[in-house]
């Protein structure tokens, strides 16, 4: 193993910095993680001064984020979750990767495909559409969190999958909010 | 059956389910853990009013702050639950508060209006 001299901590702040990112996260994403990267998110409004309407949308997004990687990464893996928000020239960001098994990655990425291809007035039809459709099955799906995320955001959902192995993937996820 | 009451937390919102005083409520925050459990018992809880020996004119009202995506498809799921309550003689006249910049509150509001045919007043309460 490689060991971390400062030289590294240093390269990796230059990198930070340069990606504009505000706040970094790696570790495992529980229910209780959950609760405390959305005080951090919180606490980044106050600094960056944003206004009321765009606080709501954005901690919105951020827990439909976070709640996704919670409820739907595969837990126990050996890699570690990532979370992530930044600002860069009137834009915010929220980014989210972390393990997901292969045979739910075709269904995601179907998911994912059809809100890209959609406008807000589609979107708005397919959310009361699976919401009047989800009525009877109890689970915490996950279509009707990222339909929310993509209305909420005004924004294309930008994602990536790699092959980590033969059985899971990395699924790496970034939604990008106008200031 | 009276009174079926939960503190609110910062995840959970304040429910108060008066059946003396014909007042209900549901406020604050929602995002549970388990979403399908939480709203399950309130649900459940309200159903039991079919077999209750009450009838009248009800209050519902709705104040979140915030509300995630699942939970928002088991308050979908009670509100249709009130709605079918109108057949035992019981009917709500429900109020959606909503924080007047919160478009997104206001419109879900909308939105239940037209999915569960019911009368939904929607109130802004300036920030």
């Amino acid at each position: 193993m490689e060991e971390f001299d400062n030289q590294s901590l240093f390269n990796l702040h230059r990198s930070i910095i340069k990606e504009h990112m505000e706040f970094l996260y790696k570790g495992n994403i529980t229910a209780d993680v959950v609760n405390i990267l959305l005080e951090i998110v919180k606490n980044k409004f106050s600094e960056f001064k944003m206004d009321y309407s765009l606080q709501k949308r954005i901690y919105n997004i951020a827990v439909e984020c976070l709640e996704n990687v919670s409820d739907h990464g595969v837990s126990g893996s050996d890699i570690d979750s990532i979370f992530l928000i930044g600002k860069v020239e009137g834009v915010f960001f929220i980014g989210t990767g972390n393990i997901i098994n292969k045979n739910v990655t075709n269904s995601l990425e179907s998911s994912l495909n059809k809100i890209n291809s959609l406008d807000r007035v589609g979107l708005k039809s397919i959310y009361k559409e699976t919401m009047t459709e989800q009525l009877e099955s109890n689970s915490n799906d996950v279509g009707l969190g990222l339909i929310d995320i993509a209305l909420k955001a005004n924004n294309k959902i930008d994602y990536q999958i790699n092959s980590v192995n033969d059985n899971q993937d990395f699924f790496s996820f970034q939604v990008k909010i106008n200031l | 059956m009276e009174v079926f009451e939960l503190e609110g937390t910062r995840y959970t919102p304040k429910v108060v389910f008066d059946v003396k005083n014909k007042v209900f409520e549901i406020s604050g925050d929602s995002r549970p853990e388990d979403t399908h459990t939480f709203y399950q018992v309130l649900i459940d809880w309200l159903s039991k009013l079919h077999s209750a020996a009450v009838q009248g004119d009800f209050k519902f009202k709705f104040a979140f702050d915030y509300l995630n995506s699942s939970s928002s498809k088991f308050i979908f799921k009670l509100i249709k639950c009130l709605k079918d309550l109108e057949s035992s003689g019981i009917n709500f006249s429900i109020d959606w508060f909503y924080d007047e910049p919160d478009i997104d509150m206001k419109e879900l509001g909308e939105e239940y209006t037209e999915l569960a045919g019911m009368k939904i007043n929607m109130i802004s309460v300036e920030v």
